[in-house]
């Protein structure tokens, strides 16, 4: 069911916190271009990631006793909106440490989490999400990737595609069938945590519009995996999946995938000293939309903080969020197209360009407006 | 800021007082005497004597000294009741007036930060809540704020028929003669700004239930309508604005205090009305033509969202004043944050 949201403020004990992750950024962003910024969530460094790990700022929400900080959502809400509103290229370690790292304490045997979840916090294991297939996008229930029992364990085959950074990644949540036919839907699902190096696993990178290979596909052959591959219990793994999403819907990247381009943009017309009535409207309109939004999102926090599973909630603040993400791009892109005397970098235009692009896809990653907007139809009884 | 002890205390009073009940007495007046201030006494008197009025006004006057994240629990809930009385107005005009050092009013007043000035010193304001059920009007104008009485007003429908709006002039003498006190530009138009935006998100939150209970319940093609997927991603959609619109508004009443700070109630009133039309049109569209009938309840509340998103200044005036503020700032995230969430 769905309950509305109630503004809560952001402790401002975690304004300290704030500033020092602020003060890392500016240090070691200073001479990223915006283009590059411009991908945000989906935009690799390697070293950057190991970087915050050093600072203890992955695994933010993990206990300590695994590597973690030990804090909790609400200083996790302000770690990721300082990331995305920077840029940073947070891509590497971003799934493991959102969902993969949360999904194995959870559900995780204890030598599960003794094993990956450190590695997580270190920035020496990514992790990648297998969920679509060939066949199956939105119907994720009709998966056919099938793990079969085996004396030592599982024998994977099948097929993932769109599975972003897979190539970037160690290992792979994947959501397979363990038991039963394709028409068995939801029930005899189970996730397995693959090793992406093991013989018989192929991934190949599939390039974007934008000239990007974030996403790829990976062929399962014959995947021997050992008996402990399975995370949670076999047959569980769609509630599972579920469970985890709310963990990739609810969080600020959801609605700050546009910021750097809003952020230039306003700098320039400032620089510029640009008196313009439809300019100075859209700026203010952008961010009323953009609090509320983040209003809504810090609520949606403080329940995760509370212990509560607002999946629903989260699917509202992704759907209404990746819509505002987008009207960014195109009434920042209208405007722009309508001052051609205004002068902006080529840089600017890249980015522009590269949102325009890649804009399409915030209502499309962790399922899309129409399965969102079911999901909420659902939370709002709609019988 | 969940809904609270105030909001259900005065949910349970208005449910007594059937609500559109009495707007349809007024409505019936409305149409016989057109022109004249109608008699709204009789709801007023019931949200006078149970103090919900007074939630603004200090304790040393004799107020409950609460600030405007309490007040959001009674005009949240007089919008979801559809109250067509300038609740917002009139709470916050009593605080106004307590700090330029007068008894706090018990009449009803409605009120406005903006007017225009005729020929021979006529003041005149474009857009009054609830003008025709109205004792007095508040106006400000520069730093100057006015107490007018309705009954020297002359005074124009600013609507048809169930519209309470107004506008309203004053011959030069009465203006005069009304001057209560001085205050900071944008005062009042702020206050209204907060004010109305939780009486409107109020009124989205009753059209949301009402049309989640029409989509269960009307059936067609032997299943209710809110089976079917293109009216579920309409709803969906409905809501994410509904939601949108109590979260701004509770972004504009963050205060613990009667004081309203520009940009929070700029974000407010800007986003509110900015999804109230949109909110009203799916209302509106799942409902088909029952909706539009007079004597379904849904349209007492559209028409308020429909009148009050432009009235006060609507989400092109406020975005522009936010919109100001953000031009000298380099960091929309910071701008954000400290201007509007009160952060460090």
């Amino acid at each position: 069911m769905l309950n509305p949201f109630d503004f809560v403020a952001v402790p401002s004990s975690l304004d300290g916190f704030r500033q020092e992750v602020r003060a890392f950024l500016d240090e070691e962003l200073v001479d990223m271009p915006l283009h590059e910024r411009a991908r945000t969530w989906m935009g690799t460094d390697v070293g950057f990631s190991q970087k915050l790990a050093k600072r203890g700022w992955l695994g933010l929400t993990i206990p300590t006793s695994h590597g973690g900080a030990g804090k909790d959502f609400m200083a996790r809400f302000v770690l990721s909106e300082e990331l995305l509103v920077a840029g940073a290229p947070v891509a590497a370690h971003w799934i493991a440490d959102r969902q993969s790292a949360p999904l194995i304490m959870r559900y995780g045997t204890k030598a599960q989490q003794d094993f990956y979840v450190p590695r997580i916090c270190r920035a020496e294991a990514f992790f990648c999400i297998g969920m679509s297939e060939p066949n199956s996008g939105s119907d994720l229930a009709s998966i056919r990737t099938k793990a079969e029992r085996t004396e030592t364990g599982w024998c994977l085959n099948g097929a993932k595609i769109w599975t972003t950074n897979a190539h970037g990644c160690h290992y792979m949540i994947a959501l397979v069938r363990t038991s039963g036919q394709s028409s068995d839907r939801q029930q005899g699902l189970s996730q397995l945590i693959v090793d992406l190096s093991a013989p018989g696993v192929t991934i190949r990178p599939i390039t974007d519009m934008a000239g990007d290979a974030h996403f790829n596909e990976v062929f399962f052959d014959n995947v021997q995996l050992p008996d402990d591959a399975l995370i949670g219990q076999e047959g569980q793994g769609w509630e599972q999946c579920t469970a985890e999403l709310a963990f990739e819907r609810s969080g600020p990247e959801r609605i700050y995938s546009s910021m750097v381009l809003l952020n230039a943009w306003v700098r320039a017309l400032s620089a510029q000293r640009i008196e313009d009535g439809h300019a100075t409207q859209l700026i203010g309109s952008l961010l009323a939309e953009l609090s509320a939004l983040r209003g809504m999102s810090v609520a949606v926090t403080q329940q995760l903080v509370d212990g509560l599973s607002p999946a629903v909630e989260a699917s509202v603040v992704k759907d209404h969020g990746t819509d505002f993400e987008q009207r960014v791009i195109r009434e920042i892109g209208q405007w722009i197209g309508g001052h051609p005397e205004f002068a902006v970098s080529g840089d600017f235009m890249q980015a522009l360009s590269y949102l325009e692009q890649m804009g399409v896809t915030f209502s499309l990653r962790g399922g899309t407006r129409e399965i969102l907007r079911g999901i909420i139809a659902r939370g709002l009884a709609l019988r | 800021m969940m809904q609270n002890e105030l909001y259900d205390s005065l949910d349970k009073l208005l449910t007594d007082l059937d609500v559109p009940k009495e707007i349809r007495v007024l409505n019936r007046e409305l149409a016989e005497l057109s022109g004249h201030p109608i008699n709204a006494q009789h709801l007023w008197d019931a949200l006078q004597s149970s103090g919900f009025l007074d939630v603004l006004v200090p304790e040393s006057a004799g107020g409950a000294g609460l600030g405007w994240s309490e007040a959001w629990q009674v005009l949240f809930a007089s919008g979801r009741h559809g109250l067509p009385l300038p609740v917002g107005a009139s709470m916050f005009a009593r605080a106004v007036m307590t700090s330029l050092g007068h008894e706090p009013s018990k009449h009803i007043i409605t009120m406005s930060g903006f007017v225009q000035h005729g020929p021979d010193g006529v003041m005149m304001v474009r857009d009054l809540p609830a003008a025709k059920l109205s004792d007095y009007a508040m106006v400000q104008d520069h730093d100057t704020i006015y107490l007018l009485p309705m009954s020297e007003a002359t005074l124009t429908p600013a609507g048809g028929p169930g519209c309470f709006d107004g506008q309203a002039s004053w011959p030069r003498a009465v203006v005069n003669q009304s001057v209560i006190g001085a205050a900071p530009r944008g005062l009042l138009a702020q206050g209204l700004a907060v004010a109305l935006a939780a009486q409107m998100a109020g009124a989205a939150d009753r059209a949301l239930a009402m049309t989640l209970d029409h989509a269960n319940q009307r059936t067609q093609f032997g299943k209710p309508i809110g089976k079917f997927q293109a009216v579920q991603q309409q709803l969906a959609q409905m809501a994410e604005w509904v939601f949108s619109a109590r979260m701004a508004s509770q972004i504009g009443a963050q205060s613990e205090d009667w004081q309203v700070l520009l940009l929070p109630a700029a974000i407010a009133k800007t986003q509110v009305s900015a999804v109230a039309v949109s909110i009203a049109h799916v209302a509106h569209a799942v409902h088909a033509a029952i909706g539009i009938t007079a004597e379904y309840d849904l349209q007492l509340y559209t028409r308020r969202l429909y009148e009050w998103a432009r009235l006060g200044g609507g989400e092109p005036y406020w975005a522009a004043q936010i919109g100001q503020q953000a031009l000298s700032r380099a960091h929309m995230l910071d701008f954000m944050r400290q201007g509007v969430f009160q952060e460090v």
